[in-house]
């Protein structure tokens, strides 16, 4: 049997400082619009279904991915 | 190559493609073949398998990535636990909701991705990274703020690459084999509800 899955383990006070901090920092990263857009096309792409936010693009190419 | 793939869940009829896989860590290999049916069907994980079929011989299919999900939550020590109650002071003391000490925050944990070895050099792992995220931001019906995922060492560069942070910085410093990761939802939920609303002459976090 391989490795088990296992829940996150419950933070000490310490730990959960650090967390909180270095969450307070990256809930500041701005996100593009074209990471947006990446992530909307490889959503399409991966799962084969139309993102509920697609802005209409003007050839239905959405369901490939640049690799 | 994932668009030439379907993305299928796992089941019993999977047994006979998944044998073939091999993305070159042995761990890895075996968690497919051998767990992730059991973690399926006593529901701990759900497996997604990108299955491709032959364009010669359509009764040959293969599987060229899997990934498998849970749920988690990232939680401070139990509110009765002697670390809990110093927890409490420090949540009062910044004055964040107390019963963050109780509930956590919530989390999905990828506990397994894996490319097969043939395909990999082809961002197939970033791919399924930013299309979870955008599922659990535009489709999931429970609230989630990180995703986290179990890093083999060698893989942590990679995950950092796609906006991933170490959770337990001081085990880096350990043998510990698997590091846990986390990456935060909110900006892209920001980002995405900032773009709507502009479209629409209203931010919401503007």
């Amino acid at each position: 049997m391989a490795t088990p899955i296992t829940p996150t383990r419950d933070l000490t006070p310490e730990e959960w400082d650090s967390f909180m901090e270095r969450v307070e920092a990256s809930s500041e990263r701005h996100v593009t619009n074209d990471e947006l857009l990446r992530m909307e096309r490889a959503y399409e792409a991966v799962f084969k279904v139309d993102s509920p936010y697609e802005e209409k693009r003007p050839s239905s190419n959405s369901h490939k991915l640049d690799c | 190559m994932l668009d030439l793939a379907s993305c299928e869940r796992i089941k019993l009829e999977h047994l006979d493609v998944v044998p073939a896989f091999s993305c070159g860590d042995n761990e890895l290999d075996e968690y497919l073949q051998k767990d992730a049916i059991h973690y399926e069907n006593h529901l701990y994980a759900s497996t997604y398998l990108f299955v491709k079929g032959n364009p010669d011989n359509p009764t040959v299919k293969e599987v060229i990535a899997f990934y498998s999900l849970s749920s988690d939550r990232v939680r401070p020590a139990h509110p009765d636990s002697k670390d809990g109650k110093r927890m409490h002071e420090v949540l009062k003391a910044k004055n964040l909701p107390i019963n963050l000490s109780k509930l956590g925050m919530p989390a999905i944990l990828i506990g397994r991705l894996a490319v097969a070895q043939v395909y990999q050099g082809n961002k197939i792992g970033t791919n399924i990274i930013d299309a979870i995220v955008f599922q659990i931001i535009t489709q999931t019906f429970l609230g989630v703020r990180f995703i986290l995922v179990d890093a083999y060492r060698d893989k942590i560069q990679f995950y950092l690459k796609n906006n991933f942070s170490v959770l337990f910085p001081n085990e880096l410093s350990t043998d510990k084999e698997l590091i846990r990761m986390f990456y935060d939802l909110l900006p892209v939920k920001k980002a995405l509800i900032s773009k709507n609303q502009k479209q629409n002459g209203t931010d919401l976090f503007g």
